[in-house]
């Protein structure tokens, strides 16, 4: 089911996120930030209003903390997002199997984020703004967004450009390797990025091995982020909310 | 003044002639046989309106200018108080198509009576509502994407295909009674255009049903196909979920309700009889039986819901209701008292007799359908999905109140205006006669 | 939305979807187009006079709409719903048979002037419901002016605007217009027909006109008829007057005054004006 037996080119990147090595540091957060123009957090923003296409969720349980880094699942089946996006601004990439979000085409409509059960999208509630100098920092290859539209990781999608166009201009076809900023930035090596369609790679094994398992599998959406743990109350996590009101808090 | 006592059809004594008339200032825009208020009453009444839709739009502006940073909207409730309001506005506003199929196609002629407020209640509420969905997005400025490069599969699409549609002829719909007001009836083209509209009219009721079904549907359709979403998720027939005909069913079911609701209003409010008492009836037992219909399938979908759609998804139904405060009770609220009761409160033809059983049913079913507009919107993005999601709340910012309150003051407007100046109520001529001329047959010669 | 849009495929959705948008859109169209070509139609045709009529009638108050056999009291509360065209209401017909058998049938009488109402009403003319006459001149030429209880409300129009010779009239379209008391008042024409000559009501008509050739005279009241209907119009203009400018103007017996508006300037002429003339 991971590998699927498919001769084309395409590729299907997937990431498999170790949980019990997470320590909650938020590296992954300020990499994704900074590689993706992601503005700093307006004054009058809270943490619902932030943008974090990257974020690490602490989950506090009887049996132990948990971080657990959140991002765009991927999905790949009946993807919820793209389904119902009224105007073509979300469209899974057949060539990546990465989904991705066209700000220029958003309406604004927020549809998606409702869709969305793993709460992945970011609205931008305001006009984005640098502190004068900030600027000069910005991703030349990542464009910033404008206000009103939503946004969400797309497996830093720049980066798969200049990995693209460097394989292209080696004369080389095919899917191609790259490194996410969050993949880089992991202080303990808890994400580990890759082309699931590939046997060869690590993320292609960590994500069949025992103990990897999907977020909300039930709801039969297929998302190409694993996640993996040894504790069977953080496995048991997968599933639904469990209705009890223990604490979940976001870091 | 030229009195003799002898030559009597008209005796006037000077002191009574002086008193001032009792027509209005604008009474040359007043259609013949329409007593109304004078203007400074009038504008007594349009004034706090006013003031209010001026005020809600400044806080659009606001919103417009800075963005939705106005709000207390969030990543988590991505809706708010205004796709709530929207959807309830619309579902009560389907008293308009409704009325003009039940007119128009099955010959329901009583229904004449209510037509034209219909129509006016079924314009205000879509352009308020379109209107405030303008603010809504982020970009408002690229609507015209949806129809240039529609995501043909969205339930979102078919919804603003539809509504935009249905306001289209909604509008045409409306041009017949402005062609009739004081003024431009004197020009002869007018009344002429006027009338062959009025014979092509059943077109526009029949497409306008036509639009209404696929929006109404689609519109609970938006939040049933959400898979992600396994407390609003549904099972269906064909591509809709069941909420698609859910949703068709309680705006038809609620929207004769609502005309009987407004039409009470607007007699309370304006001290005129308006509406004859068959009328009402008519609407009252219509909205109960199709009430009647419309919770016993929705009581279906609820159990099927929950013994089957839901678990299948990993998602035991009882957990969605352990976040207080969204209880089962609103479950129950919702079927129960806001449904089943007045349904049975609509059949029985003594109770809808009485004017005050038949408005309070009729306001219960409109409170129950917005009762489930307010559960699909907002109960289904406060539940959490995931096991480290908490239940959120949220409340909206004063510039979300105060828009809205700009989408009801332009409603409340333009049916004032409308009912002024246009005739929205034919029965009211001979139910509130300007002279007390005898009946013809009375005369003895 | 077109085929050479980003997104758009030949596929079943798309084909399914803006398929049934655009026959939507096709429909309204063309259907408003269709009311816009028969507007236009009804220009070229000459029938904006009887479709404005039908317009106006269907909202008069149904105590406008009585039928002439109710103010005479043969069939009592009878409301007309065929816009006073007695000539295709099958009830007139088997009524105005029942009559002739009885030689009841009302006629012209020239020489009698009847003013039992403190009114003269003349019965060598017809009347017609919007309260003017058409009387028989010479040859084939008719004259048409304001009945005496019009002509008192209209003592002294403000404007007159008179149709030239020449123009040819329809039957319940605008014979002239004038202002009275502040109100525009459009007087129907009694009958179809050109126009002949015109006056400025100095000798108590307004217009002399030939009839058409096929010119129906049957909605017309005369006779005892029409001194029914006029009784009952004298009340209603009363009532009116008396509600509107809340003064007693009571029928005792006496004779009316020559200038109604004169008398009572604070009434709603507008609204009685609209009423005698059957207006909106």
């Amino acid at each position: 089911m991971i590998a699927h037996k498919d001769n084309s080119n395409n590729a299907r990147y997937g990431m498999v996120v170790d949980i019990d090595r997470c320590t909650g540091c938020g590296a992954c957060m300020i990499a994704c930030a900074v590689e993706n123009n992601v503005p700093p957090a307006a004054p009058t923003a809270n943490e619902r209003t932030g943008i974090t296409p990257m974020r690490v969720i602490r989950y506090e349980h009887a049996g132990g903390t948990a971080f657990v880094p959140m991002m765009c699942q991927q999905c790949e089946d009946e993807t919820p997002c793209a389904a119902v996006c009224p105007q073509n601004a979300v469209e899974l990439d057949p060539a990546t199997g990465i989904v991705g979000q066209i700000p220029q085409r958003c309406l604004g409509c927020r549809y998606c984020m409702a869709a969305c059960p793993y709460h992945a999208r970011y609205f931008n509630w305001g006009d984005p703004t640098w502190p004068d100098g900030l600027e000069k920092t910005l991703n030349p290859s990542v464009a910033p967004r404008m206000r009103g539209v939503v946004e969400k990781c797309n497996f830093c999608h720049g980066r798969w450009h200049e990995a693209k166009e460097l394989a292209v201009a080696n004369g080389k076809t095919g899917p191609v390797e790259y490194t996410p900023a969050c993949v880089e930035a992991c202080p303990s090596r808890a994400i580990t990025f890759g082309d699931l369609n590939n046997s060869a790679t690590s993320v292609n094994e960590l994500a069949r091995e025992k103990g990897s398992f999907r977020l909300l599998d039930s709801i039969g959406t297929a998302p190409k982020v694993y996640y993996r743990s040894r504790r069977d109350w953080v496995r048991a996590a997968s599933g639904n909310a469990s209705g009890t009101a223990e604490g979940a808090h976001r870091g | 003044m030229h009195l003799e006592q002898p030559r009597g059809l008209i005796v006037a004594s000077s002191t009574l002639s002086m008193r001032a008339s009792a027509a209005p200032a604008d009474r040359e825009l007043i259609l013949r046989g329409l007593k109304r208020c004078s203007l400074s009453q009038f504008s007594l009444w349009v004034a706090p309106w006013a003031v209010l839709l001026v005020f809600g739009l400044y806080a659009a502006f606001l919103c417009l200018a800075r963005g939705l940073n106005q709000t207390n909207m969030d990543n988590r409730f991505a809706f708010g108080l205004w796709i709530f309001l929207d959807l309830t506005v619309i579902a009560l506003g389907a008293g308009a198509f409704f009325t003009g199929f039940l007119l128009y196609i099955l010959r329901i002629t009583e229904l004449r009576a209510v037509i034209q407020s219909a129509v006016v209640i079924g314009l205000v509420c879509y352009s308020g509502a379109m209107c405030a969905l303008a603010v809504d997005v982020g970009q408002p400025l690229r609507f015209w994407y949806t129809f240039a490069y529609p995501n043909v599969h969205s339930m979102l699409t078919e919804v603003t295909f539809c509504i935009t549609c249905y306001l289209c002829v909604l509008m045409i719909e409306y041009v017949p009674q402005l062609l009739k007001n004081r003024k431009l009836r004197q020009t002869t083209g007018a009344l002429v255009f006027e009338f062959e509209l009025h014979k092509v009219m059943a077109v526009f009721a029949g497409v306008g049903t036509f639009l209404s079904f696929f929006h109404q549907g689609s519109l609970g359709g938006l939040f049933g196909v959400l898979r992600g979403r396994p407390f609003a998720f549904r099972d269906g027939f064909a591509i809709w979920p069941s909420t698609f005909f859910l949703f068709v069913l309680s705006a038809a079911a609620v929207g004769p309700s609502f005309i009987a609701l407004t039409s009470g209003l607007v007699e309370k409010v304006t001290g005129r009889r308006l509406v004859a008492a068959r009328v009402y009836d008519k609407l009252g037992s219509i909205s109960g039986r199709l009430l009647v219909f419309y919770v016993l399938l929705k009581s279906i979908d609820t159990l099927v819901w929950v013994n089957q759609t839901s678990p299948s998804h990993g998602f035991p139904a009882h957990r969605f209701y352990q976040w207080s405060p969204f209880g089962t009770w609103m479950l129950l609220a919702e079927i129960i008292l806001c449904g089943l009761v007045p349904a049975l409160i609509l059949l029985r033809p003594d109770l809808r007799a009485k004017r005050v059983w038949l408005m309070s049913a009729a306001a219960l079913a409109c409170a129950g359908v917005a009762l489930n507009r307010f559960v699909l919107t907002i109960q289904t993005l406060a539940v959490p999905t995931l096991a480290f999601d908490e239940f959120l709340s949220y409340w909206p910012s004063w510039q979300e109140f105060a828009t809205f309150g700009a989408v009801i003051a332009f409603g409340v407007l333009v049916y004032s205006f409308s009912f002024r100046y246009l005739s929205l109520f034919p029965q009211e001529r001979e139910l509130e006669p300007l002279t007390n001329t005898r009946e013809p047959g009375s005369h003895r010669s | 939305m077109f085929p050479w849009n980003y997104g758009f495929a030949w596929d079943k959705g798309h084909i399914l979807f803006l398929g049934v948008f655009y026959t939507v859109v096709l429909v309204v169209l063309s259907t408003l187009l269709i009311a816009a070509w028969r507007t236009l139609r009804d220009f070229r045709r000459n029938s904006t006079a009887s479709i404005v009529w039908h317009v106006n009638f269907a909202e008069l108050p149904l105590s406008e709409r009585t039928c002439r056999h109710a103010c005479t009291g043969e069939l009592p509360g009878r409301v007309c719903e065929l816009g006073f065209n007695c000539g295709q209401c099958a009830t007139h017909g088997e009524l105005i048979e029942v009559l002739a058998s009885h030689g009841a049938e009302p006629e012209l009488m020239p020489d009698i002037i009847d003013d039992s109402l403190g009114l003269e009403l003349p019965l060598d003319r017809y009347y017609d419901r919007g309260h003017t006459f058409l009387k028989p001149e010479f040859g084939e030429v008719y004259s048409i002016g304001l009945d005496e209880l019009a002509a008192r409300v209209a003592t002294r129009p403000e404007s007159l605007e008179l149709p030239l010779a020449g123009t040819q009239l329809k039957a319940r379209g605008v014979a002239w217009s004038m202002r009275v008391n502040g109100a525009d008042v459009h007087v129907m024409s009694p009958i179809d027909g050109e126009v002949i000559d015109t006056a400025h009501g100095e000798h108590g008509w307004f217009l002399r006109i030939k009839p058409s050739r096929n010119a129906s005279f049957c909605h017309l009241l005369r006779g005892f008829e029409a001194v029914r209907w006029m009784t009952r119009e004298m009340e209603r203009v009363q009532l009116m007057v008396s509600e509107s400018a809340s003064i007693p103007a009571l029928a005792d017996g006496g004779m009316p005054v020559d200038d109604f508006a004169a008398a009572c300037p604070q009434a709603d002429w507008r609204s009685i004006t609209g009423a005698m003339f059957l207006a909106n």
